[in-house]
C-alpha cells in the first residue's frame, strides 16, 4: 500500500484527525481575543492540555500525525513576510550590524547551551533561533530545519514568549534612562529584541521615528531566518550524512518553497494587502500546527530540561543588548 | 463515469483512476515538497494576474 519504510495517511483517514486540530485551534484563537495571551501560545497549551489529560482519541491519530505538514507550509508562506527591498532600504551600515548581531547571537547561545550548561544540540538550536532572529517565527522555522521535538518546540517557545513580554516593558525604560536617540534606540532595539510585534510596539512606545527604524532593522533581521535556517539544516544533516546526496534527501525540501516565495515577494508580486492575507494564513496554518505540537508534548520529559532555556536565553539577551548598544552609540 | 469518478475521488482507492493515481504520487511525496506545493499555490492566488 505505501512506500517502503513511510507511514501514509490516505485523505479520509486523515480528515477526522485534521478536524480535530482545527477545532482545538479555533477554540484557541477564540481564547485569545479574550485572554492576554498569544493565540499561537494558547493553541500549545490547548494541545498540551488534551493530550496530557484526555489524550487524542483514537479516531483522530492519523490526521493529528500531518500537524508537521502544517507548520511547513506555514513556513513557507513566512517567505512572503521577507522582502530584500526592505533590508537594502536600512543602508549598509544597519545590515552590517544586523548581520554581525546575529551572527553574536548564535554564537553567545551556541557556547552557553552547548558549552556551558550541557542543553542538547536541538534545543540549542531553537534558543540560537530565537534569540538571534526573530522569537517565535525562527524558531518554528529552525525546529522543522532540524527535526526538532515537540518538547522542544514547546520549551523554547515559551522561553521566547517571555522575553518578549519582559523586554516589551523593559526597553524602553532603559533606552530612556540611557539617553538615546529616537534612531538609536529604533535601530537598539530591533537588533536585540526577538519577536517583531514587541519590537515594533516598543520602538512607538518610545517615539515614532524609533518605531520606523525599530521595524526596518527588524524586517531585515527577519530576512536572515531562512539563511540560519538552512544553515542549521545542513550543520545537522551533514553531521549524520557524508555525501551530496545524502545531504539532500535529508535536507528538509520546504525551505525551497521559503526561498521562492521570499523571491515572489522580494520581486514586489504581492500587495500589502495579499501579505496580509498570507500573514494570516500562516498564522491559522501555525495555529492548527501548534495545537498537534502541544499533543506531542509530554510534560514530564518537559521538566527534564528545567528552567536553563530562560538563564541562556537571559544571558545571551544582556551580552547582545550590551554589545549592540555599544555599535548603536558609536558607529550610527 | 461521473459518479465513479466522485468516488474515486472520496475514497482515493482507484489506483487506475486519475485521483487515485494523483492521490498515490502525493502520498508518496516527501513532505517537504508537499509543505512547498501548498505554499507556492497559496502565493499563487494571491499574485495578480
Amino acid at each position: 500500500m505505501g512506500a517502503v519504510g513511510r507511514v501514509r495517511t490516505t485523505l479520509p483517514d486523515g480528515l477526522p484527525g485534521v478536524a480535530f486540530l482545527c477545532l482545538l485551534a479555533g477554540s484557541a484563537v477564540l481564547a485569545g481575543r479574550f485572554l492576554p495571551l498569544d493565540a499561537l501560545v494558547l493553541a500549545v497549551a490547548v494541545g498540551v492540555l488534551v493530550g496530557n489529560t484526555v489524550g487524542t482519541p483514537a479516531w483522530a491519530q492519523a490526521g493529528v500525525a500531518s500537524h508537521k505538514l502544517f507548520l511547513e507550509t506555514g513556513i513557507v508562506l513566512l517567505g512572503a513576510q521577507l522582502s530584500l527591498g526592505e533590508v537594502a532600504a536600512g543602508g549598509p551600515r544597519v545590515v552590517g550590524l544586523v548581520v554581525a548581531t546575529v551572527l553574536v547571537a548564535v554564537a553567545v547561545v551556541e557556547l552557553l547551551g552547548r558549552r556551558v550548561f550541557a542543553l542538547r544540540r536541538r534545543v540549542t538550536a531553537l534558543l540560537a533561533a530565537g534569540t538571534s532572529i526573530c522569537g517565535v517565527s525562527a524558531v518554528v522555522a529552525v525546529a522543522g530545519a532540524v527535526d526538532a521535538d515537540a518538547e522542544d518546540i514547546a520549551t523554547v517557545t515559551a522561553t521566547v514568549l517571555l522575553f518578549d513580554a519582559v523586554t516589551l516593558v523593559t526597553f524602553p525604560a532603559v533606552g530612556a534612562a540611557l539617553g538615546l536617540g529616537a534612531r538609536e534606540f529604533g535601530v537598539w532595539a530591533g537588533l536585540s529584541m526577538f519577536s517583531t510585534g514587541p519590537v515594533t510596539a516598543a520602538g512607538f512606545a518610545f517615539d515614532p521615528v524609533a518605531g520606523q527604524w525599530a521595524t526596518l532593522t527588524k524586517l531585515t533581521r527577519n530576512a536572515l531566518v531562512g539563511v540560519v535556517a538552512v544553515a542549521y539544516s545542513l550543520a545537522f544533516v551533514s553531521r549524520e550524512a557524508t555525501s551530496v546526496r545524502a545531504v539532500w534527501t535529508r535536507f528538509p525540501k520546504f525551505l525551497v518553497g521559503f526561498a521562492v516565495v521570499s523571491a515572489v515577494a522580494s520581486a514586489g508580486l504581492l500587495s500589502a494587502s495579499a501579505q496580509a492575507s498570507l500573514d494570516s494564513l500562516s498564522t491559522a496554518l501555525f495555529a492548527v500546527a501548534f495545537v498537534g505540537l502541544g499533543l506531542d508534548v509530554r510534560v514530564d520529559r518537559m521538566r527534564e530540561t528545567g528552567a536553563t532555556p530562560v538563564l541562556v536565553v537571559a544571558v545571551a539577551l544582556t551580552t547582545v543588548a550590551a554589545l549592540a548598544y555599544l555599535a548603536v552609540t558609536t558607529l550610527l | 463515469l461521473k459518479w465513479q469518478w466522485l468516488e474515486d475521488v472520496a475514497t482515493m482507492d482507484s489506483k487506475d483512476s486519475l485521483p487515485g493515481r494523483l492521490h498515490e504520487r502525493w502520498a508518496d511525496l516527501d513532505r517537504g515538497w508537499r509543505a512547498a506545493a501548498l505554499g507556492l499555490v497559496a502565493v499563487l492566488f494571491h499574485v495578480p494576474v
